[in-house]
């Protein structure tokens, strides 16, 4: 896996997409692990918890597009709760994570996905992942009801063991092929560059030219 | 056997403070220096400092409110009497951990027990007699103890219109500290004085309203007053309290409330400092940049006009050491330092330079949308540090163990602690034989604290204290520029302690520029 970094995205005649990912859900589901398997490879029994939040970021190919990951994988705690708007302000998709031992944190995960709908952007790609899936034998939260819940809220839905990677990669990669490719404006502030540092910015109206100085959210044809 | 020798009571005293201040060593140290001060230890904090910078240094609303909440130090007397046993050796800090590992227990006899055995106990509850911590056990068990507190402060508070500050209750001491919305109450069985209780309280609370912030806590008590604060004590933060009462009993700095430094010469340091300062400078929202290394300071720059309380830097020290979590990302936490602004929140983006994680860079802004700006910093720092084999020199110096006491061969020396007092930074020797173990440098550092205790009481006005315990000596010296403390083995003579003293404030006056940052690097 290539890391992409800007000089090779001027330079590159391939399209590259940034887009902005964060991780929500209720403290001790596996947000930081399932984070740490995609993009590193691994998995520690005794995860530390979160303290506010970590940024990561991965690349993947999609249809021979770059997509360049940047993951906010925020903390469970309550504590945090008021700071997780700072997060998923700009962000382009979500991953709302439950764990499917505990039920309690399958219905925290329907607060988060509708305080997704109604503060976070308007066309932001949410997935609901059950984490812990190799833990049947605890299980709480049944597949077919987290999956209707998903269908009717129109969220990618899988359930993932970040502990034996199923389904890990794939629930990134659905993501990343459901995120529109050629979107405009709407995502400017959401990538590394530093455009979203409170000022506001006028975005090129085409979605083939990147904009001086940002590289943020849109596919830049270069 | 104790036997003190405090300035002019005694005969020998007065020849020992002769002697010392004799030394050509010590005139060579005593001036201060005309830098500007790296830290500033005696900077009040300023609430609503953090919002005044956002403001002045962007047109952005500012969403925090500062209230102006600091409490004003209370002095307590100085009872401890001086004819107890100073060296008590600590018999139960062994089973301390274990006794921690106990907590899910039920059984309430157990509790019983463990709240008399002689380990160092300290709890919070809340102002309504909650319980919010306990160092030991469940605090669940204590509810009924925690009301018992409670009531004595608040009865304290009504009927005598004062604060319960001190208890001693037999061989028992139980030190209060009342922080609205908090009671902090810590119970000890050794001889620290009551100023150290309260010092160690102090730092529990910082960290409290430094990962709560107290603006947050105290606008929830307001809104309902019964809520159980434990609900925003996760693991995390509860090892955080944990961790910091653990540093505080072994760690000098804390006492003297001064900065560790990494040894490192003065150019390399310097080269790192510059090469910081540089990359930002220019930012009026960023006031910190620091590099930490196990717990050690590399190198810090700074916005001019804004300075570092050494309490503070062991809050972020803590933070950093008290969890894996930080390492292998770019981390991006809300963080108040109570010394700075109680009612204000920093933006810590907290990274490590190297694959080993190491070497720690903590960059601290007041505005919460500038994640990209210090993200963008770190890696223009990481790779120039990277570039000047810089990053590697550090992790040479942290390889390169320095004993200190070998450079200054004196037999009967085993330990000291210098502070310089203008620089508010210090540096201690290893410790070595018979320290090694966990229990020998608690008991070490409760001796060293209670000599502390001695030297800095109000009331005594003393320069110089020298303690001959069981089984060491004791030399504490508060002179104008710098306070030492130095361990000898308990036969060292007269003169053996003014040579070796000497010694030392040679020493460090030789290798001053590597042991210290002496220069401030500016944005």
């Amino acid at each position: 896996m290539t890391s992409n970094n800007r000089q090779s995205a001027t330079g590159q005649a391939a399209r590259t997409c940034q887009f902005k990912m964060v991780l929500l859900g209720e403290s001790a589901v596996g947000k930081s692990s399932l984070v740490l398997r995609f993009v590193k490879g691994q998995f520690h029994e005794y995860q530390e918890s979160t303290i506010g939040a970590a940024f990561l970021t991965q690349t993947v190919s999609v249809d021979d597009i770059t997509v360049k990951l940047e993951l906010w994988d925020t903390a469970g705690q309550e504590r945090y709760h008021s700071l997780a708007p700072m997060y998923y302000r700009g962000a382009q998709a979500a991953i709302v994570v439950y764990d499917i031992t505990n039920a309690d944190t399958f219905s925290r995960a329907k607060v988060w996905v509708k305080e997704l709908q109604r503060q976070a952007a308007p066309n932001i790609v949410i997935a609901l992942a059950g984490n812990k899936a190799d833990l049947t034998a605890k299980r709480q939260v049944e597949v077919a009801d987290a999956q209707s819940y998903a269908e009717e809220n129109g969220l990618i839905f899988m359930e993932t063991s970040a502990k034996t990677s199923m389904n890990v990669n794939d629930i990134f990669m659905a993501i990343a092929k459901k995120l529109p490719k050629t979107q405009d404006t709407s995502n400017a502030n959401g990538g590394r560059g530093r455009s979203n540092d409170g000022q506001s910015i006028t975005v090129s109206r085409s979605s083939t030219q990147r904009v001086p100085g940002n590289e943020g959210g849109c596919c830049g044809g270069k | 056997m104790v036997d003190f020798i405090i300035s002019r009571k005694l005969t020998n005293s007065d020849e020992l403070i002769s002697r010392l201040e004799s030394l050509p060593s010590y005139g060579n140290l005593i001036q201060n220096t005309d830098e500007p001060a790296l830290f500033d230890d005696e900077q009040e904090p300023q609430s609503g400092l953090i919002d005044f910078i956002r403001r002045n240094s962007t047109a952005e609303p500012s969403t925090i409110d500062s209230p102006n909440i600091i409490g004003t130090e209370d002095s307590i007397e100085d009872d401890i009497t001086t004819n107890e046993t100073a060296s008590t050796p600590i018999t139960a800090t062994n089973s301390a951990d274990e006794l921690r590992n106990q907590e899910n227990d039920d059984n309430y006899e157990l509790h019983l027990n463990l709240l008399k055995s002689r380990v160092k106990h300290l709890f919070i509850l809340s102002e309504n007699g909650k319980p919010v911590f306990t160092r030991y056990g469940d605090e669940d068990q204590l509810v009924t103890l925690m009301g018992v507190m409670q009531t004595l402060v608040s009865f304290a508070e009504i009927a005598q219109s004062s604060r319960l500050n001190y208890l001693k209750a037999g061989p028992c001491r139980i030190a209060f500290l009342h922080r609205e919305p908090f009671v902090f109450v810590l119970v000890t069985h050794t001889n620290e004085h009551s100023m150290c209780l309260l010092q160690q309280l102090t730092y529990v609370y910082h960290q409290i309203i430094s990962t709560l912030t107290l603006s947050r806590i105290k606008q929830k008590f307001n809104a309902q007053p019964n809520f159980d604060i434990r609900r925003w004590l996760s693991n995390a933060e509860r090892k955080l309290l944990h961790n910091i009462i653990d540093m505080y009993e072994h760690d000098l700095g804390m006492l003297m409330t001064s900065a560790r430094c990494l040894i490192l010469p003065a150019n390399i340091r310097g080269q790192i400092g510059q090469t910081v300062a540089q990359t930002i400078r220019g930012q009026q929202d960023m006031l910190f940049a620091i590099i930490l290394a196990h717990g050690q300071l590399v190198s810090i720059a700074r916005l001019r006009n804004y300075h570092l309380h050494p309490s503070d830097l062991y809050l972020l020290i803590n933070l950093v050491n008290s969890t894996d979590a930080f390492k292998g990302v770019e981390s991006w936490v809300p963080v108040c330092l109570p010394r700075f602004d109680p009612g204000g929140c920093f933006h810590a983006h907290i990274s490590y330079l190297d694959d080993s994680c190491d070497v720690c860079l903590v960059l601290l802004t007041v505005n919460p949308e500038h994640f990209q700006i210090l993200s963008d910093y770190k890696q223009v720092i990481h790779e120039k540090l990277r570039k000047q084999n810089l990053t590697i020199q550090i992790k040479l110096a942290l390889d390169k163990t320095r004993l200190l006491t070998d450079e200054i061969a004196c037999s009967d020396l085993r330990y000291f602690a210098y502070k310089s007092r203008g620089l508010s930074q210090y540096i201690s020797s290893k410790l070595l034989q018979p320290y090694v173990t966990n229990e020998q440098h608690v008991r070490l550092f409760e001796l060293i604290r209670y000599v502390y205790g001695r030297l800095h009481n109000r009331n005594h006005n003393l320069k110089i204290v020298y303690l001959k315990a069981e089984y060491e000596s004791l030399l504490a010296w508060l002179a104008p520029g710098f306070e030492l403390h130095v361990v000898f083995s308990p036969y060292a003579t007269l003169e053996t302690v003014t040579q070796c003293t000497d010694r030392i404030l040679s020493y460090i006056k030789r290798e001053e520029s590597q042991l210290f940052i002496i220069r401030c690097e500016y944005f």
